[in-house]
């Protein structure tokens, strides 16, 4: 796969979906491009949020783990990102993430994903743009389950 | 000197009319004497002593030989004239020289004692170039100052009173004529220097005016203003030509009247002094003599007037310049190291009614008063718009610009001198200051204050204490060992990364240190150690399951992580240019570039490689970390990328190439590493090229050339390469999972047991930082910059917002840490509004410009002084007001 068709994929994603072209391959540029086998952690819960990952195709599992049993709480396919907000608000990876396939990722590292934050506007504004949807989901979410408890 | 060289000029003046009256006209020959006697001299006393005491009977000598012996004599004066003049402008241009380096000097060290916040308020350009250029004419005028107007004047009054000698009248007429050009040409040029100015400003004006008009193009093509502005143009081209007129005017008034007067002087002298030679009250030899004498006249008045003009254009820019540099506000000078009195360790704190405010008097730290017990851990809590940084810059000797006073013990911070300050405290910025240099160099740079001592006096400290200039230079051991807790270089090194570990940099530098390459001096002991190693880590590594994370160096496949050119060659490149053989070598990889048919491939990967670099990085700034990490091509060389694109991409553009395009563009290429930089480049045919290539380079190179070329080699040591290539002799497989993190810590594991891994840490202590740091990431120029200020243990850290690049967690293990190392003396830092900070002996919390303090004596830190029996009584988490008697005052705020 070349930075090209990764840039593609990138523009799939619904973060980098108004990110111009050109600074989708920089941030390509800026990535590994790392392939995991099946049943691969690729992070662990407590972990230190040393990078954003961008999955190009495969599919993940999310655990939480909690005193006793792991939960799983979601599983993510290709087009996903995930460790962004680690890494913005500075905080230990929340979730361990286990491959169930041979999965293909880019991973960038925390501080040039921050770098690109400060200096490419573009970038900013989908991040800022991405954290909003996800708080206004959220939110949603917490109206409809309040108004089903009531 | 001056005074020497004139009896000189009054001969070289004298003998001439003594060559025309005695030797040509004949005159020492008269009464039908044949010889004439030359060089007698002798010493006329009183009669009692018998007369005169001959020195010397002299030399006789016929007509022609007098001739030739005064034409000698003459000869030999102007030698002296010459020698004197060259000894002169010697001795003046060294006086010269010295002034200027002691002005700019002076210069400097005043700027280094301005207060923070008039250097803060200093252009770095402007006061760069006024201590570069400005000052240059001044310095160099100081030479001419007195010499020039000595010199000169004492020749010019020597050749006038040699013509009063000769003639009263004739002295008299050269004397007015100096005094015409004495006073009415600097008179005439003063209006022509006012011209000069004009036409300077009238120019820039216009230039200013021309520029905005490009700039404001469309508004006037839109509103049809062209006629307005081209009329407005040729207006001011009109004023401009108007003065340059009267320039030009008054410049050819001022040479006429110069040549006028030089001219019209010998008229006066073969009219007047010819009427004097025809009565036979003036000879002959005078009258040469005196129009000899004459030519030698006006230059000196010459050079005087337009010394007197250089010396008020330097006056004006001398004052432009001591403008800037004026002020009482100043820091104290340094003193001797010996006199500096150390400030106890425990001696307070103590903040009377310090008040900042802002332009408009808006106070941004209202009347704090308190006093901080020494030595404690002090929290100062508030938003960074509150008065929290005004206090803790003024504590840091960042600001001076309070009412109020802020003492330690009986010293006030702001009198302090930097020397003074710098033995009890440090200071470190929340935007760390880095200095092109390695890691090791901008982490000990704080150590150096301590001067090497001068072995021996020479000529450099000689002429260094004639300007006024320290007479050590920088070059030596500056080094306090003893504020490292070290006694030498080995030691120190061993100390920074202990220090750099305490920060969190320790796999940072690890990392850094592999990058490096084997030092040039290394042992053949070492040189073995690394084989030793590179053995033992294949075996583990075929051991365990990493050994697919490495792909190794193998002459016979086509190496993925390894560059087009590393691949090609097989080895590491010298790129030096000056090496011999280097364009034999280049000569060389052309033919076998398209002898192996990789010209035209190597080319359009150096296209596609442009196209995307231009593509992505055009519209980064230069030197933007990005870019440097990331990019294929250098900085300087992007702005030449479209060129080469179009020039490659026009018809037939490949095989139409200039060589020097050419060549860029295979540069790039050979920069090209498939998986990292992912343009889907290297096909399996192109592989097989270069395999062919490599062994036709491996064999057919020439012998010349063999040193450009480090060859990998399973059994040698590549000086050339990292250590990290030395050590795995292969590369990481840079699109595996966590290839890179295991292959680190596997390595990290390894190097202690194999007795490495100081050579490593070491070899990262060289590490560039870059230009202003720019090869690090932000903590990592901030964890430097702690590391600066750690090394050296200060009695008081002062951490102004030291942490804002490192994360949350990151932030409090680094406060545990210094908090630890720092047990027993002052630490002060600051946290957000938000932050809770735990364990701190004071908190000052910050509300807008309102400060106060909170005293927590069940704090973990050492500050208690367990010495003092109120201490049990003082309340934990209390508050305590200004005006009692604890030790520990609450401050009164007051908003006015």
């Amino acid at each position: 796969m070349s930075l090209t068709s990764e840039c593609e994929l990138l523009e799939c994603i619904p973060l980098f979906k108004h990110v111009d072209q050109s600074k989708r391959k920089l941030i390509a540029m800026s990535s590994d491009r790392l392939t995991f086998g099946p049943n691969e952690m690729v992070f662990r819960e407590g972990d230190p949020s040393d990078a954003v990952f961008m999955m190009l195709n495969g599919a993940v599992r999310v655990i939480k783990q909690d005193e006793e049993r792991s939960i799983e709480l979601a599983r993510l396919s290709g087009g996903a990102v995930f460790g962004e907000t680690g890494v913005v608000c500075d905080t230990k990876r929340s979730a361990t993430i286990v491959t169930i396939e041979e999965t293909t990722m880019l991973r960038i590292d925390s501080r040039i994903f921050m770098e690109l934050v400060e200096q490419v506007p573009q970038v900013a504004v989908a991040l800022t743009r991405e954290l909003a949807d996800r708080i206004e989901r959220t939110n949603q979410r917490l109206l409809s389950q309040t108004a089903a408890a009531g | 000197m001056i005074l020497a060289s004139l009896p000189f000029y009054w001969m070289s003046l004298d003998i001439p009319k003594r060559i025309v009256n005695d030797a040509l006209q004949g005159r020492a020959f008269e009464a039908g004497a044949t010889e004439a006697t030359l060089f007698s001299f002798s010493l006329p006393l009183p009669e009692a002593l018998g007369g005169s005491l001959t020195i010397s009977d002299g030399f006789a000598f016929d007509q022609l030989g007098y001739l030739l012996a005064l034409s000698f004599l003459f000869l030999f004066f102007v030698i002296c004239n010459g020698a004197f003049k060259y000894v002169i402008n010697i001795e003046k241009g060294i006086l010269s020289e010295r002034m200027l380096r002691r002005l700019r000097f002076e210069l400097f060290a005043r700027m280094m004692r301005f207060r923070p916040e008039r250097i803060r308020a200093v252009k770095p350009a402007e006061a760069a170039s006024m201590i570069k250029d400005e000052v240059e004419p001044v310095g160099g005028f100081i030479g001419d100052a007195f010499i020039q107007p000595a010199f000169l004047g004492l020749q010019a009054m020597t050749a006038l009173i040699f013509i009063l000698v000769q003639s009263v009248w004739l002295g008299a007429v050269a004397l007015a004529i100096v005094l015409v050009q004495a006073f009415l040409i600097p008179y005439l040029r003063r209006e022509q220097l006012r011209l000069g100015r004009l036409r300077q400003l009238a120019s820039r004006k216009l230039a200013g005016r021309i520029g905005e008009m490009i700039d404001t193009a469309p508004m006037i093509h839109v509103h049809g203003l062209k006629t307005r502005s081209e009329a407005e143009i040729g207006n001011r081209l009109g004023g401009l030509f108007d003065i340059r007129a009267a320039l030009y005017k008054r410049k050819f008034a001022v040479k006429y009247l110069n040549n006028l007067l030089a001219q019209i002087t010998p008229f006066f002298f073969y009219a007047i002094g010819g009427y004097f030679a025809l009565r036979g009250t003036l000879d002959i030899g005078q009258l040469v003599a005196v129009i000899a004498a004459y030519r030698d006249l006006p230059p000196p008045v010459k050079e005087l007037i337009d010394w007197d003009q250089r010396r008020a254009d330097v006056q004006i820019k001398y004052e432009q310049v001591i403008t800037q540099f004026a002020g009482e506000t100043l820091l104290p000078d340094d003193p001797a190291p010996d006199e500096i009195k150390p400030i106890p360790a425990n001696a307070p704190i103590d903040v009377r009614n310090v008040t900042v405010t802002d332009q408009r008097g808006t106070p941004l730290l209202a009347s704090a008063t308190l006093e901080l017990k020494r030595p404690s851990h002090i929290a100062f809590v508030g938003s960074s718009s509150s008065g929290r940084d005004h206090l803790i810059r003024i504590l840091g000797r960042q600001t001076s610009n309070h009412t109020g006073r802020v003492f330690i013990g009986k010293r006030s911070v702001g009198e302090m001198s930097d020397a003074e300050a710098a033995r009890l405290m440090s200071f470190v910025p929340s935007d760390a200051i880095m200095f092109s240099g390695s890691i090791a160099e901008n982490v000990a740079i704080s150590l150096q204050r301590q001067p090497p001592t001068i072995e021996a006096r020479n000529r450099r400290t000689r002429e260094s204490e004639l300007s006024g200039n320290p007479i050590v230079t920088d070059e030596g051991d500056w080094f306090d060992y003893r504020a490292a807790d070290a006694s030498d270089q080995s030691e120190l090194k061993r100390r920074i990364v202990e220090t750099l570990g305490r920060v969190g940099m320790r796999d940072d530098l690890y990392g850094f240190g592999m990058q490096e390459r084997i030092p040039a001096d290394a042992s053949d002991e070492l040189k073995a150690a690394i084989l030793d190693a590179r053995a033992t880590i294949a075996n583990d590594l075929a051991a365990s399951d990493m050994a697919s994370l490495i792909e190794p160096f193998d002459f016979a496949r086509f190496n993925d992580q390894m560059s087009l050119r590393e691949n090609l060659l097989f080895g590491v490149l010298d790129e030096n240019p000056d090496k011999p053989g280097w364009v034999e070598f280049n000569t060389f990889y052309q033919s076998v570039a398209y002898a192996e048919a990789l010209y035209r491939p190597a080319i359009e990967m150096g296209l596609r490689i442009a196209e995307t670099a231009v593509e992505v990085f055009a519209d980064l700034p230069p030197g933007h970390p990005i870019f440097e990490r990331f990019s294929m091509v250098n900085v300087d060389e992007l702005g030449e990328l479209p060129d080469l694109i179009r020039l490659g991409r026009a018809d037939n553009g490949v095989d139409n190439l200039p060589s020097e395009a050419a060549t860029k563009l295979i540069d790039l290429a050979a920069g090209y590493i498939e998986p990292r930089h992912r343009l889907g480049l290297i096909t399996p045919e192109l592989k097989e090229r270069i395999l062919r290539a490599r062994k036709s380079i491996r064999r057919h190179l020439p012998e010349i050339c063999r040193d450009q070329i480090e060859f990998y080699d399973a059994k040698h040591v590549i000086t050339s390469a990292p250590i990290r290539d030395n050590l795995l002799f292969g590369r990481t497989a840079q699109n595996t999972a966590n290839a890179e993190q295991r292959i680190a810590e596997f390595l990290r594991k390894s190097l202690p047991k194999l007795g490495l891994d100081d050579l490593i840490y070491s070899l990262g202590l060289d590490y560039d930082v870059g230009p202003g740091g720019r090869n690090l990431f932000a903590e990592q120029r901030a964890a430097v910059s702690l590391a600066r200020s750690l090394i050296r243990h200060p009695d008081m850290l002062i951490l102004e917002e030291a942490f804002s690049a490192f994360g949350r967690d990151r932030k409090a293990q680094l406060i545990d840490n210094i908090r630890a190392d720092y047990a027993g003396k002052t630490v002060v830092v600051t946290f957000g509004a938000d932050e809770t900070p735990e364990g701190f002996d004071q908190v000052v919390t910050f509300d807008g410009p309102r400060a106060m303090l909170k005293t927590d004596t069940s704090s973990t830190s050492q500050s208690r002084d367990d010495s003092d029996p109120d201490a049990d009584d003082r309340a934990d988490d209390d508050l305590v007001t200004t005006d009692g008697t604890e030790a520990a005052l609450a401050m009164k705020a007051e908003t006015s």
